[in-house]
């Protein structure tokens, strides 16, 4: 079942065109990672999914309803914005039963959630005096409130230390094991690639990658880097053999789905001098590197 | 909807600034005392609570800094977007809003004028003036007073709204009451007196307020409330469109 759906997306700020036709849906029981450099329109994106911001066209609805057309949103979903949202004069434990209080939830989750991100001893502390990584773990415990079954959240790890990372990781798991659904923006690549089933990634607005994750990076040995400095007629070679090929630098060719041995077999066979051929493993990184690379080397052809 | 009003009066009496503001009503209560003239006579006790209860309307401007603090405040310390969060409907925050600083008003209201009572009438009974049953105007100048910082509450939520920051909204509100108000009140008495200081002079009745000296008295209580339920509705209205179209970036 689909969670969040995103449907042609497109938001523009005066002549800033921040979210462009952008679409993408979040299946339940998923860890979605929402991708890309900063500026790329995550932000307006999920703002956009949580009523915040009035797409200028296209649709971001939870459920099958927008945000506002929910009949209780902070039970149905937990959403963490980049900023606190806790005034700094308020105590964290007076911030959570006012969220509490507004959004129809038992009192009593106030302590269970100061429990669950560890801030029980400082609920009466003001906001003000807290760190970040303390109110990054404030503001998970509001989006934890209501016990919803999506959790909508920016930039989470941003602040958190590694053991708070760790801590973060094996919360969204347990939830996702459990049927919930998340929505995980990052712009730092190896908190996503620990902990996503799916990724989205996006660039300048535009979608450049949806895929499930494994799928994105290439599993282990299936990827094959080689060097020739007759790049372009081995890449013609193997690519007429049906393997995914694509070329990564002026004398380097990246091969999916086959073996070293396979395309060893092709340049020799075609008399093809190679001066490295070895089975790689992509990092999200990589992939992110490319794929962000590429949009922005059309960027002037358009 | 309940609950939201539950939400706001927790988050208003959560901060210091509230409580801040009550202390400086309290402190007016005092101020009050000392500006009024010393009881003649033949004053009856009505009348002197009359005076303390239309002199306690001093505490305005602190209410609508109270009332520009709800929605602006959000807006400065960014915590609007997790209020819309919860609370997605927007005209409904609003009219949450409107009615806890209505409450918060009173509140600043009944602070004062429990310290002018409490010390004065102690100083009253000390001169042998007894306080009898409240007459018709000490409960109308009584009324007046409350009702006119409510609305002022009201004011500064609309305005806080409108112009999405607390100190904008206190700096509009004040350079409006203290550079236009005396100005319009010196070069157009007649629709000066349609001007909110001028309404709340009308419906306290009291002798000295934002605007200070005019030769053209202000408007009845009634039509004096007429006026300033109208600008606080205009307020209010205006605060509504632009909130329900206005992205929270």
């Amino acid at each position: 079942m689909q969670a969040i759906t995103v449907a042609g997306l497109t938001k523009r700020f005066g002549r800033t065109l921040a979210v462009d036709d952008l679409s993408f849906v979040v299946e339940t029981g998923t860890i979605t990672g929402f991708l890309g450099p900063n500026g790329a329109g995550k932000t307006t994106t999920i703002r956009s999914l949580l009523g915040l911001i009035t797409p200028t066209a296209g649709c971001a609805r939870i459920l099958d309803r927008d945000y506002v057309e929910l009949p209780a949103p902070s039970r149905t979903v937990g959403a963490l914005l980049e900023e606190a949202g806790a005034h700094p004069g308020r105590s964290a434990s007076a911030h959570l039963h006012a969220l509490a209080l507004a959004g129809g939830v038992p009192p009593g989750r106030v302590d269970e959630v100061l429990d669950l991100v560890g801030l029980r001893s400082d609920a009466r502390r003001r906001v003000g005096g807290f760190s970040t990584g303390m109110r990054r773990r404030l503001g998970l415990a509001a989006a934890l409130l209501g016990q919803p079954q999506i959790l909508v959240l920016d930039e989470p790890a941003s602040g958190l230390d590694p053991e708070g990372v760790r801590w973060l990781r094996q919360l969204l798991g347990g939830f996702a094991e459990a049927g919930g659904a998340v929505l995980v923006s990052s712009h730092v690549l190896a908190e996503v690639a620990e902990l996503a089933h799916h990724v989205v990634v996006i660039h300048h607005g535009r979608l450049v990658a949806d895929a499930p994750l494994p799928a994105l990076i290439g599993s282990g040995h299936e990827l094959v880097r080689v060097r020739t400095p007759a790049a372009h007629q081995l890449l013609e070679r193997l690519a007429r053999a049906g393997a995914a090929v694509t070329q990564v630098g002026p004398e380097t060719l990246e091969v999916q789905g086959r073996s070293p041995a396979w395309v060893g077999a092709i340049a020799s066979s075609n008399g093809i001098v190679l001066h490295e051929l070895s089975a790689a493993t992509r990092t999200l990184e990589d992939v992110f590197l490319q794929l962000t690379g590429q949009t922005q080397a059309k960027e002037p052809g358009q | 909807m309940t609950g939201t009003i539950r939400a706001e009066l927790l988050k208003l009496f959560s901060i210091r600034t509230t409580w801040a503001l009550i202390a400086a009503s309290a402190a007016m209560g005092l101020l009050v005392l000392a500006g009024l003239p010393p009881p003649q006579e033949h004053a009856t006790g009505a009348a002197l609570l009359l005076e303390l209860f239309v002199a306690a309307s001093i505490t305005s401007p602190l209410v609508l800094a109270l009332g520009t603090l709800l929605v602006g405040g959000e807006f400065h310390h960014k915590t609007i977007s997790q209020t819309l969060l919860v609370t997605p409907n927007r005209g409904r925050l609003l009219v949450a809003k409107l009615l806890v600083g209505a409450a918060g008003g009173l509140a600043l209201s009944t602070a004062c004028l429990l310290v002018a009572l409490s010390v004065g009438l102690p100083a009253l009974a000390g001169r042998g003036v007894t306080i009898g049953m409240l007459d018709q105007r000490a409960v109308l100048g009584l009324v007046g007073s409350l009702a006119a910082n409510a609305l002022w509450a009201m004011l500064g939520v609309g305005l806080g709204a409108v112009l999405r920051s607390q100190v904008a909204a206190i700096v509009a509100a004040l350079v409006f009451n203290f550079a236009v108000d005396p100005v319009l009140q010196g070069i157009a008495p007649r629709l000066w007196r349609y001007l909110p200081a001028a309404a709340d002079q009308g419906l306290t009745k009291r002798p000295f307020s934002f605007a200070a000296i005019t030769s053209m008295p202000p408007l009845g209580r009634v039509a004096s409330l007429g006026v300033f339920l109208a600008w606080a509705g205009a307020a209010t209205l205006a605060a509504e469109l632009l909130l329900r179209q206005r992205d929270v970036t």
